[in-house]
């Protein structure tokens, strides 16, 4: 039941934001806060009362189910289900989802209520997808996340918006609508082999496919995922959605919507296709690596902020593909904590951009410079995220991504070299970033106030949030274990023949 | 003619007596109001009709012109609730323009007798009068406005296209006949032997009245006088064409073709083949150069034919159930779309996109209703349109042999998207200057032109039914499945 809340609440607060409108507004964003917060408390509240279950389950089945039929001429359910990695995730969008609303507090634009709807619309759409196990109720949500992102950036975005919404729905739109007929294709195979035709995922996992058919419904399902993380070269819209869309879209963008395709990776890519995706992982390695490098040189060029953590990010979900087609215990955990931190870090160095961008009406990195002076608590924040996007140890990101490394070089040293000189150029950039907006002559004629009590509370949350990521992750890597160990049983128990690991299994 | 006969054909009688009562009624006195009552009275007996006598026939044969069956019926119920809501919109729409309108209703009828007969001929004969019926009542219909040089226009280029069309739609009838020498679907379909016909007079004659069909159903490569006509003529009109027309012609396609149980040989195979592609992309392709809104809507409609297409051509029962369900949402969806367009035209009619913009502040119901019907041409979830576009790409891959139909359609969406979007947009976009001074004035002058509740009241009707199906297509789903599949 609390799993339909959780999906529940967030949608009727964003019609109820829109109709608040009416009244004043002002009161959209604060409906969309309270909504969100009430999110929050609910998952993290199960979190904290099953915090011993989660770990100790063994057997790996769902924390927790909602069920319901639907349209069962179909097979379709709206089944709901929850392990530690969606759970974690689940708290993540919810989390980021008031940082969303925080970030753009008072800024004023048309549409409040809208707007607002839309934000509310995109974060139940993504716990929606998080926690789908039908796969018909999965493309459900997938589908309705894209329409209110699209207004997001089509109606608030910057200069470019309406070119930077339609990249970003055609090439999404074009993966999902590939990812329907692979659903399809599956559903339809099962079917006629087993007779009951049926979109669970429990039932699909074991559904006789042959290898070509696999190939090809793997493959489609890849493609979507792919889009959705920005992998090289399915990354066309990625750099100028993120750098159009407004703060609270970006935010949303990278913070969230990105792990939704590492999640589909995790959950339904090497679980329901473990023979296909095993054949395909020396392609999805070079993939990864590819993206590293492309993201971490390409961050270098910009000269645009956004543009630059857009490119940045895209380097981190190069290090997630690595993860998942590793398929380690090791790796694996590095993804879900990559995941958190990541978004925390993204999160906030959007939010920071915002924030120069109030003060100083740009985006610019020519037009920016020795800001120190004017603005310690603002400079000293980005430092952190800066340091925290580049993987400093004792932050969150450097945990995953040394995880990651780690497992990868056991099983291909030449992808983690990939991945490891890929870190070293983000050191470089990370660096060079600061100094540019912070060091250095003053460029600008206006004075740049400094954190104001709000800004510097929430900044100070995230703070706290990345370093205790960074110094003590076992509540997070404990939360995941259960989910990850029957993930890989999952797939394991198509290999019965052959050893486990990656590269024992490669043909 | 036996009891049992009348019983089943009830409902051509019902709205015929109707559309005598309104013409006599006229003539001694004019009354708006009447008008509507006897019209919907009419259509809403039939409906009755329908549910109460006729479906308890079916299946029945009717002398060897009409077959009543739950597919046939299906079809008819859809056509009749559609023509109410034609109605309800031309009252409104007409009213706001001060014209008399009680012919308008006498065509309304009688085209939509025609309709109704398509949907359940089994007769070449029965087939070629109902069409007849609805195209000529059609002419008229769409050259009501005799002032508005556009919609004279439209009605002389309807006028054309259908003689064109019927014409070759004659000429087929006549080589069938001559090969095969009898003018009923299942007697075609014995003499054709399986397989679809053998000799080469059959093939052409099928494939002449493939072209006929294709004509009125604006198919690539006979599409050409969709745009004009859907953008002349008054909106109820162009929802009445887009709507009952194409849905009484496609129900006709579906039983003529299955009658061959899915193998009307290879030239009209091919035929239906290039037509669903070519529709799907050229008619996404220009709606995107589009600026008018109806002209989008007949584009789009050029490509939502095609998509039909694709799941009609799968030949499975799966298929034949996702083409009916793509019809029911479409119709929806399309009436949707144009009662908006009626809601606007008060003096003018509203088509441009730029005078959607900013609609959003200016008729917040309007700009909901048109978000809703735009999202569900496009495909998107929590609207009909989604379900109706699920289960046609569900029964192209269950059969495995239309996959270069279903890239088509996945391609075709996303053009799609980009013109759907671009009216959302707008709507949603701050309105010009200039535009909310007309609003102002408009809202002065709408005291003069009341907004009408019928028209209010279809624009509610389909925009819920459209999120309605969306979330919960069980009841739709299973009554599709009950009538029309066999």
């Amino acid at each position: 039941m609390i799993l339909l809340l959780l999906v529940l609440v967030p949608f009727t607060g964003g019609a109820l934001a829109w109709i608040s409108q009416r009244i004043n507004r002002a009161f959209p964003q604060w409906v969309a806060l309270a909504t969100l917060l009430v999110d929050f408390v609910l998952i993290t509240s199960f979190w904290a009362s099953r915090a011993r279950a989660v770990s100790l389950t063994q057997k790996g089945n769902w924390i927790a189910q909602f069920y319901h039929t639907w349209l069962p001429q179909m097979g379709i359910s709206f089944h709901l289900a929850l392990d530690g990695i969606s759970l974690l995730l689940v708290a993540l969008t919810a989390f980021l989802g008031i940082m969303a609303v925080l970030s753009s507090w008072n800024n004023k634009r048309d549409h409040e209520g809208f707007y607002h709807f839309n934000l509310l619309w995109t974060i139940a759409a993504v716990i929606g997808v998080f926690m789908a196990v039908d796969l018909f109720l999965f493309y459900f949500f997938w589908e309705i996340m894209l329409i209110p992102m699209y207004f997001i950036i089509a109606m608030w975005g910057r200069e470019n918006k309406s070119r930077a919404a339609i990249k970003f729905f055609i090439f999404t739109q074009a993966g999902s609508l590939l990812m329907l007929l692979s659903i399809l294709g599956l559903y339809f195979i099962n079917g006629n082999a087993t007779g009951t035709y049926t979109f669970d995922y429990q039932a699909l996992i074991h559904a006789p496919l042959s290898a070509r058919a696999a190939g090809w419904i793997m493959t489609g399902f890849f493609i979507a995922f792919a889009i959705k993380l920005g992998i090289v070269p399915f990354h066309g819209w990625l750099p100028d959605a993120y750098g159009s869309a407004p703060v609270a879209g970006s935010l949303l963008l990278a913070g969230v919507m990105a792990k939704t395709g590492a999640y589909g990776l995790v959950r339904f890519c090497l679980p329901l296709f473990a023979h296909a995706s095993i054949h395909f992982s020396s392609i999805a390695l070079v993939l990864a690596a590819v993206t590293i490098l492309y993201g971490a040189l390409m961050a270098f060029s910009q000269t645009d902020i956004k543009y630059f953590i857009a490119y940045s990010s895209m380097g981190h979900m190069g290090f997630v593909l690595m993860g998942v087609t590793i398929w380690g215990t090791m790796s694996l955990q590095g993804v879900v904590v990559l995941m958190l931190a990541h978004g925390i870090s993204a999160g906030a160095l959007f939010m920071l951009a915002g924030s120069l961008d109030e003060r100083l009406n740009t985006f610019d990195l020519k037009r920016l410079g020795g800001l120190w002076a004017d603005a310690p608590r603002l400079g000293g924040t980005f430092m952190v995220f800066a340091l925290a996007s580049m993987g400093l140890p004792g932050l969150g990101t450097f945990i995953g991504e040394f995880l990651i490394v780690v497992d990868t070089f056991r099983v291909s040293p030449a992808a983690a070299i990939a991945a490891a000189s890929g870190a070293v150029v983000s050191v470089i950039y990370a660096l060079l970033l600061v100094e540019r907006v912070f060091q250095g002559r003053k460029t600008s004629a206006v004075s740049c106030p400094d954190l104001n009590k709000r800004e510097t509370a929430v900044f100070a949350i995230l703070v706290v949030v990345i370093v205790w990521m960074g110094l003590y992750p076992k509540p997070f890597l404990d939360t995941s274990a259960p989910a990850i160990k029957t993930l890989r049983t999952i797939v394991e128990s198509n290999f019965t023949d052959q050893p486990s690991f990656f590269r024992g299994n490669r043909p | 003619m036996t009891l049992v006969d009348l019983k089943a054909l009830s409902p051509f009688c019902i709205i015929g007596a109707a559309a005598v009562i309104v013409l006599l009624v006229a003539t001694v006195r004019r009354n708006r109001l009447f008008t509507l009552i006897a019209t919907s009275a009419g259509i809403l007996g039939a409906f009755a009709a329908i549910i109460l006598a006729a479906i308890s026939t079916a299946p029945l044969q009717v002398f060897t012109l009409f077959h009543i069956d739950g597919f046939g019926l299906f079809f008819m119920c859809l056509v009749l609730l559609s023509s109410l809501s034609v109605a309800l919109l031309s009252y409104g729409y007409f009213r706001a323009k001060n014209v008399l309108f009680e012919e308008f209703f006498v065509f309304l009828l009688l085209a939509t007798i025609g309709a109704m007969a398509l949907t359940v001929s089994s007769h070449f004969a029965s087939f070629f009068i109902g069409l007849e019926l609805l195209s000529i009542s059609l002419y008229s219909m769409i050259a009501y406005l005799r002032t508005d040089a556009r919609g004279i226009e439209a009605g002389i280029k309807y006028l054309v296209q259908a003689s064109v069309s019927t014409s070759f739609l004659l000429f087929g009838m006549a080589l069938v006949y001559a090969d095969v020498g009898v003018m009923d679907f299942p007697k075609i379909v014995l003499a054709c032997g399986p397989g679809g016909p053998a000799s080469v007079l059959s093939s052409l004659g099928l494939a002449l009245i493939i072209v006929g069909i294709g004509f009125k159903l604006a198919i690539v490569p006979f599409h050409l006088w969709a745009p004009d006509v859907y953008q002349g003529a008054p909106a109820p009109v162009t929802a009445f064409i887009a709507a009952i027309s194409k849905t009484a012609m496609l129900a006709l396609l579906m039983r003529f073709f299955h009658s061959f149980e899915g193998h009307p040989g290879l030239v009209v195979k091919v035929i239906l083949w290039t037509a669903a592609i070519a529709s799907m992309f050229i008619g996404n392709i220009l709606a995107l150069l589009q600026e008018n809104v109806k002209r989008i809507i007949a584009y789009s409609s050029i490509a939502h034919m095609g998509y039909f297409l694709a799941g009609f051509l799968c030949a499975s029962a799966l298929g034949i159930f996702a083409a009916s369900f793509y019809i029911t949402v479409y119709v929806i969806t399309t009436l949707c779309a144009l009662s908006v367009v009626t809601l606007l035209s008060e003096k003018e009619e509203k088509q441009t996109i730029t005078e959607f913009r900013g609609l959003a502040f200016t008729r917040p119901v309007a700009a909901l209703a048109m978000t809703v019907s735009l999202l569900s041409f496009a495909g998107i979830p929590l609207t009909a349109g989604f379900m109706g576009k699920f289960y046609v790409v569900a029964a192209g891959v269950q059969s495995g042999t239309v996959w270069p139909l279903l890239i088509s359609l996945i391609i075709g969406s996303v053009f799609g998207l980009f013109y759907y979007l671009r009216v959302v947009f707008a709507m949603y976009q701050r309105p010009l200057p200039q535009s909310v001074k007309e609003t102002k004035e408009n809202s002065l002058s709408r005291a003069a032109f009341p907004r009408s509740w019928t028209v209010h009241l279809v624009v509610w009707t389909t925009a819920i039914l459209i999120l309605f199906i969306g979330i919960c297509p069980g009841p739709l789903f299973d009554l599709v499945k009950a009538m029309v599949v066999k």
